[in-house]
């Protein structure tokens, strides 16, 4: 055990990851044994934007800082990896101005979501770098300026992103189970970043950075190691988006997709890992049951017309509930852990009746 | 001179109000002082400037014999000097073994964590509490805890604001000799520095005591001295106290 970690905190990570890896199987068994094709999609969507959410609760959820930057990490993941997988011909074609070695790499998406994490971290420490060293209101509105920045960066740098004209033709590679394990993954990494000296101590200057301080913590490179690492993970996030979503441009990763995944961390709960998947699961039902309704539904005899903006509405007034009825989220700030041992014993009673 | 805490003259200004006026006090590692005062007499504002949460108009705070004026706060603490503060600042959304662990966890030296804590909770007497929230807790357990906390660094001296306030009697007592019990431990032991209204409690815990009034150090001694000081007496004891205790 390295100087400075808890044994008892890596144990409770450990129990809820493993709880939570259990119930991710569970969804995606059951998605495969439906067999239907849309709700395969709908599944493997929902596993690889939760990934999303994760890598954000590890900024948001530890530190309490509001980030409206962070999509921006998720744009440069998806791009990284669409520019490093898509076939070199459609490159020759629709990316003409690349740089050859670019032009003519095809990585495959492993390697492709591991160096589009290293870029996005990259990215976060240079960025990142002056607002760490700000309050932490201050800190998330400067967040705001990092989503302006990527996102006018992506939408104007034509030669390597096409604009608003967007890329297309990337491998769809992402498979219901190659997303559970990418989610199963990075909840590891957001519940072992929780569990570590590191976690602790930003999640104590959430709470009261002068008393984190008095301990002999400087908050600077506290905030910014939470930032990068949460980059990183919504980089790879953004790489296993682009290798489902095959097509996409620069309105993917600005102000919808902000709101889509802080709703997902108030509903679920923003300190609590698990708590960002609950939410997530929550808004994507949520969403997807609205959306029949966007479109106009019959129930019987009543014919519901068409509500345009019934998803967005709808997850909306999911945040107002969740504030105003639990305003910690669904799970609060503890995390899922089941309690395998109980059952276990239960079980072998039952066997020897 | 390795081993103490001190200012040199220390002052500090807030516009009109000179809460600090070139004042000089030490602390020896091991010791146990006093630091009693009227209310607005600058204890806490010299608490302040020694852990660098303010910097003082002129003076310097020392440890050993490096300048430690103006650090950063968190760069003071790495140096051995903890601190409690007048009003609890616990982390309210952590339980209270985390609370206690991000102490131990702050200095990323310590090699058993879980040990340390635990021992620290049963310390403070404060292990029945350990998984419950740090804001749901009882005032007089928040003072431990907060105590516990600042013990996990391992600091070398340790500055208590106002640990018995709100506590009765009884807990306060009961805290004080924990403190001084906790001064002299093997483990924990270090320079300790409390701030208190209870001049009662401080004459009968504290090796050294001293006074502040108005921001200027009034007197400084054993207790028997502050006791016997007509200027203590005036200024804060009162003739009651002085005359009560000198009939005991």
């Amino acid at each position: 055990m390295r100087p400075g970690w808890s044994r008892r905190r890596l144990a409770v990570a450990a129990r809820s990851w493993l709880s939570t890896s259990v119930l991710l199987v569970l969804v995606a068994a059951t998605a495969s044994i439906l067999a239907n094709k849309s709700i395969t999609n709908v599944v493997t969507s929902f596993l690889i934007y939760t990934s999303l959410v994760v890598g954000y609760q590890m900024f948001m959820g530890n530190s309490g800082i509001v980030s409206f930057g962070h999509v921006a990490f998720f744009g440069i993941g998806a791009y990284c990896a669409a520019l490093l997988n898509i076939p070199p011909e459609t490159k020759e074609l629709a990316l003409p101005a690349l740089p050859t070695f670019l032009q003519q790499t095809q990585t495959g998406a492993l390697p492709a979501i591991v160096i589009a994490a290293a870029l996005s971290a990259l990215v976060a420490l240079v960025i990142g770098f002056a607002p760490s060293r700000m309050q932490a209101e201050t800190m998330g509105i400067a967040t705001f300026a990092v989503l302006v920045i990527v996102y006018t960066v992506i939408h104007n740098w034509e030669e390597v992103t096409r604009g608003g004209l967007g890329i297309y033709d990337i491998p769809p590679v992402m498979t219901p189970v190659y997303a559970l394990l990418g989610l199963v993954i990075i909840t590891g990494v957001a519940l072992a970043y929780k569990a570590s000296p590191y976690g602790l101590r930003i999640q104590g200057a959430r709470d009261d950075p002068l008393a984190v301080e008095s301990l002999g913590v400087h908050l600077v490179p506290e905030r910014l190691f939470c930032f990068v690492v949460s980059a990183a993970v919504m980089g790879a996030g953004g790489a296993m988006w682009a290798h489902n979503a095959r097509a996409f441009g620069p309105a993917s990763f600005y102000f919808r997709d902000t709101f889509n995944i802080i709703a997902m961390m108030i509903v679920g709960g923003s300190a609590s890992v698990t708590g960002a998947i609950v939410g997530s699961a929550v808004v994507t039902v949520v969403s997807e049951l609205m959306r029949f309704a966007e479109n106009g539904i019959v129930i019987g005899m009543i014919e519901v017309p068409q509500i345009h903006g019934a998803v967005q509405l709808s997850v909306a007034l999911l945040i107002l509930a969740t504030l105003f009825l639990r305003p910690t989220g669904i799970m609060g700030t503890g995390e899922l852990i089941l309690p395998f041992s109980q059952w276990a014993r239960d079980f072998k009673k039952w066997i020897r009746r | 001179m390795r081993n103490t805490l001190r200012t040199v003259g220390a002052s500090k200004s807030f516009g009109g109000i000179r809460a600090l006026q070139e004042v000089s006090i030490e602390i020896s590692e091991g010791a146990i002082i006093g630091l009693i005062g009227a209310n607005g007499s600058g204890k806490t504002t010299l608490v302040h400037v020694v852990t660098g949460v303010l910097q003082p108009d002129s003076g310097q705070v020392f440890l050993g014999d490096t300048d430690i004026t103006g650090w950063r706060t968190d760069r003071i603490a790495c140096q051995g000097i903890g601190r409690t503060f007048q009003v609890t600042r616990l982390f309210g959304t952590l339980s209270v073994v985390d609370n206690v662990e991000l102490g131990v966890m702050s200095t990323l030296k310590e090699k058993d964590v879980d040990g340390t804590v635990k021992h620290l909770l049963n310390r403070l007497k404060v292990d029945e509490w350990a998984s419950q929230g740090a804001s749901i807790l009882p005032y007089g357990v928040q003072r431990r805890v907060e105590i516990a906390r600042a013990l996990g660094a391992h600091p070398r001296f340790l500055l208590l604001d106002e640990p018995a306030a709100g506590l009765n009697e009884e807990e306060s007592h009961e805290l004080l000799e924990m403190i001084y019990g906790i001064s002299k431990d093997p483990d924990f032991g270090c320079g300790v520095l409390i701030i208190d209204h209870n001049p009662r409690l401080i004459l009968r815990l504290c090796e050294r005591i001293c006074v502040l009034d108005k921001g200027r150090v009034l007197a400084e001694g054993t207790p028997q001295e502050i006791r016997s000081n007509p200027k203590v007496i005036e200024a804060y004891l009162g003739e009651s106290y002085a005359s009560a205790k000198g009939g005991q």
